[in-house]
């Protein structure tokens, strides 16, 4: 036993000790003081007469669990499969060949996660990765909107609902804020720069720009104006040191407001070894998006950069809305592009009202407001096998807000290799499971003062390996849901 | 607590550089050195795996993974090779875990899939013994994952250093968390034992 921690207490061996002295992992000066101490000490010798017979206990039960021995496999046996294995050509492409690889995001339980009590404060939906985990969890709100999602701007299709103050608090020109800034600025690399998006003349175009078969629907009256939004790829490398730093500062903080009531130690995150120096890697295929709609009065600002502002709601962006009397439409993006956002030339269809728009209720009369579906195959995010993504997304989620029992909770029952989430601050957007393309998706509404939806929504869904949003500029989210189940 | 933090740190010995890892090509782990290494913590891999997911097959599978890991992308230091394969061997087994807790239900936290013997030559007895697997599996699926882990790996007779680098602690810190661990289960044991 090193002497990380106390071995004595008030002049007693703590129990930790008397643990790690029945299995002689205390070094020899301690072994020595602890033998000595017992001698004279009977409370201690029945402590350590305890750890060793609750040891055995546990170790007699945890054996019952097997395997016989005779019912383990031979590791020649064994080894000659693997040795098959490593004969085998590696079909893997390039430098991604060693590393794990996860497909995301998967959302088709998305239902549950609303459903269940226990989450419902967390009401995550769908997926999230180990990169996000890790890298949102040390964003603050602007900078998750300013820089890193930016990154990241496909996997937003998750809503994680969070407490945006802890964030604020976290960020802006705090020491924090900045060491935050720190910690990644440094690491990304971009492997494919993206060009920018580019709009198509139809569908063939965009399905051969974009490498697969784009789904429109079918029967609508009015043509798309459609654009291919190009792929990305980046690696960044983690640097545990920097990031524990931070942590010990959260997890001060933490263990001032919430203590360890539900015997978490906050203090005690900590970021594993084998982080430091692990290479994430991160690709995003091209993916295409439609517009249906009026969709040229909506503010147009810089492709991939304020992926969230959407569901931030809060963010500087509202202020440069270019036409005054829409400011309502602010704010929702969809793959890191403003809906309506398109090349300049795509914005002289402005009254043009769908079918689709028409076809819900046609509450919003001809001023038919935008509507765009976008589609993207799913993301991959590579990183080494020995990070467990689970533990640094709650750490993740603790650095966000969350209670350390909600954080393990939620956490360990995530599969957090499939999954992508988004956070959405709590109280100014709201997030409902619905049922949309024959599969499960997530709709998430922006939320006024007053608990009424305000203008601006998304519905979100995984199909056959594809993520899809449908975004809408006004408050009729029936109409997005026609949209999104007119696809053949 | 907030020595532990500090400690880690401190045993680190700072930044390590990621070229390092990048530049190690799958394969360079000499092969008769692995097939040493292979035979050396077959067992043990193979055992933990049972252990925590009950299901031979399955076991079998993820051990064999978690050398494939290894042998494709071992890690940079070679200084605690059994903290690393049983770090990423409960990785796998933790993911396995959680797709099979989603496909039989999130509210299952404690159903934890069970080992049942294909063909039990004694089925009275063999009943028993699964039954009383299942409360073990029960409660170690209640602990939080780091105490069950940390109970699974020393009960397989993990040395300290090799637990704290299989789970990402301080090594001054496994005697404490171990011994709240047997707590917690021991506790847990008695509940269900009462119910």
């Amino acid at each position: 036993m090193s002497s990380a921690e106390p071995m004595m207490n008030d002049g007693h061996p703590t129990e930790g000790a008397l643990r790690a002295y029945r299995d002689e992992a205390v070094d020899e000066a301690g072994r020595s003081a602890i033998t000595a101490h017992l001698a004279g000490c009977a409370d201690c010798r029945a402590s350590l007469d305890a750890a060793n017979s609750r040891a055995l206990v546990v170790g007699e039960l945890l054996t019952a669990l097997g395997p016989e021995r005779s019912a383990i496999p031979g590791a020649e046996s064994a080894l000659a499969r693997l040795h098959e294995r490593q004969a085998a050509p590696v079909p893997e492409p390039h430098s991604q060949r060693s590393h794990r690889k996860v497909r995301l995001p998967i959302m088709s339980s998305f239902k549950q996660w609303f459903a269940t009590p226990r989450t419902r404060r967390l009401a995550a939906a769908g997926a999230l990765v180990a990169v996000v985990a890790i890298l949102s969890a040390f964003q603050p709100v602007r900078a998750l909107a300013d820089q890193l999602l930016g990154l990241f701007r496909v996997q937003k299709v998750i809503v994680l609902p969070i407490d945006s103050d802890q964030l604020e608090a976290l960020g802006g020109d705090s020491a924090l804020g900045q060491a935050v800034g720190r910690l990644f600025s440094d690491s990304v690399t971009v492997l494919h720069e993206p060009a920018p998006s580019r709009p198509v003349a139809d569908a063939a175009e965009a399905s051969r720009l974009a490498g697969f078969e784009v789904r429109l629907p079918q029967g609508a009256a009015t043509t798309p104006r459609l654009s291919v939004q190009d792929g990305t790829a980046f690696e960044f490398t983690v640097d545990r040191a920097r990031a524990q730093t931070i942590l010990d500062a959260v997890g001060e903080s933490a263990a001032a407001s919430d203590g360890s009531s539900d015997g978490f130690e906050p203090s005690a995150i900590l970021l594993p070894e084998a982080i430091d120096g692990a290479k994430v890697g991160v690709a995003i295929p091209a993916g295409v998006s439609a517009e249906y709609g009026d969709c040229a009065s909506m503010e147009a600002g810089p492709p991939s950069r304020h992926p969230v502002d959407s569901v931030d709601g809060v963010d500087s962006e509202d202020g440069d809305v270019r036409d005054g009397g829409s400011r309502d439409s602010e704010g929702l993006t969809v793959f890191g592009q403003k809906v309506g956002d398109q090349d300049s030339g795509s914005q002289d269809s402005g009254g043009q009202a769908g079918d689709l728009g028409n076809r819900a209720e046609g509450s919003s009369g001809s001023r038919s407001g935008c509507l765009m579906l976008a589609q993207i195959p799913s993301p991959e995010v590579t990183a080494p096998p020995e990070i467990d993504v689970a533990s640094l997304a709650e750490t993740g989620l603790r650095v966000m807000g969350f209670s350390p029992m909600e954080a393990r909770t939620f956490s360990h029952t995530v599969d957090w290799t499939s999954t992508l989430v988004l956070p959405i601050p709590r109280g100014s957007a709201k997030s409902t499971a619905l049922t949309v393309d024959g599969v499960d998706g997530v709709l998430v509404q922006r939320m006024g003062g007053d608990d009424r939806p305000r203008k601006g929504y998304t519905i979100l869904w995984v199909k056959d390996g594809r993520v899809y949003v449908v975004a809408g500029s006004d408050r009729d989210t029936d109409r997005g849901l026609a949209l999104a189940n007119s696809l053949p | 607590m907030h020595s532990l933090t500090n400690e880690s740190i401190t045993m680190t010995g700072g930044k390590r550089h990621g070229a390092q890892r990048e530049s190690a090509p799958p394969g360079k782990v000499d092969s008769a050195a692995f097939d040493d290494l292979f035979h050396q913590h077959w067992r043990g891999v193979y055992s933990v795996l049972y252990r925590l997911l009950g299901d031979a097959a399955e076991a079998e599978d993820l051990a064999l993974e978690t050398f494939w890991c290894y042998w494709e992308r071992p890690p940079a230091r070679s200084d605690n090779v059994a903290g690393w394969l049983y770090r990423v061997a409960m990785n796998l087994g933790y993911n396995a875990l959680r797709a099979a807790h989603r496909r039989s239900g999130y509210e299952a936290r404690a159903d934890w899939p069970m080992a049942v013997d294909a063909a039990p030559r004694d089925p009275a007895g063999a009943a028993e013994r699964v039954e009383a697997r299942q409360r073990v599996q029960a409660v170690l699926g209640a602990l939080p994952p780091r105490d069950a882990q940390l109970l699974l790996l020393r009960h397989s007779g993990l040395s300290y250093q090799e637990i704290a680098a299989a789970l990402g602690v301080a090594p001054g810190s496994v005697g404490t968390l171990l011994s709240r661990a047997e707590r917690a289960f021991q506790s847990r044991m008695e509940g269900l034992g009462e119910e």
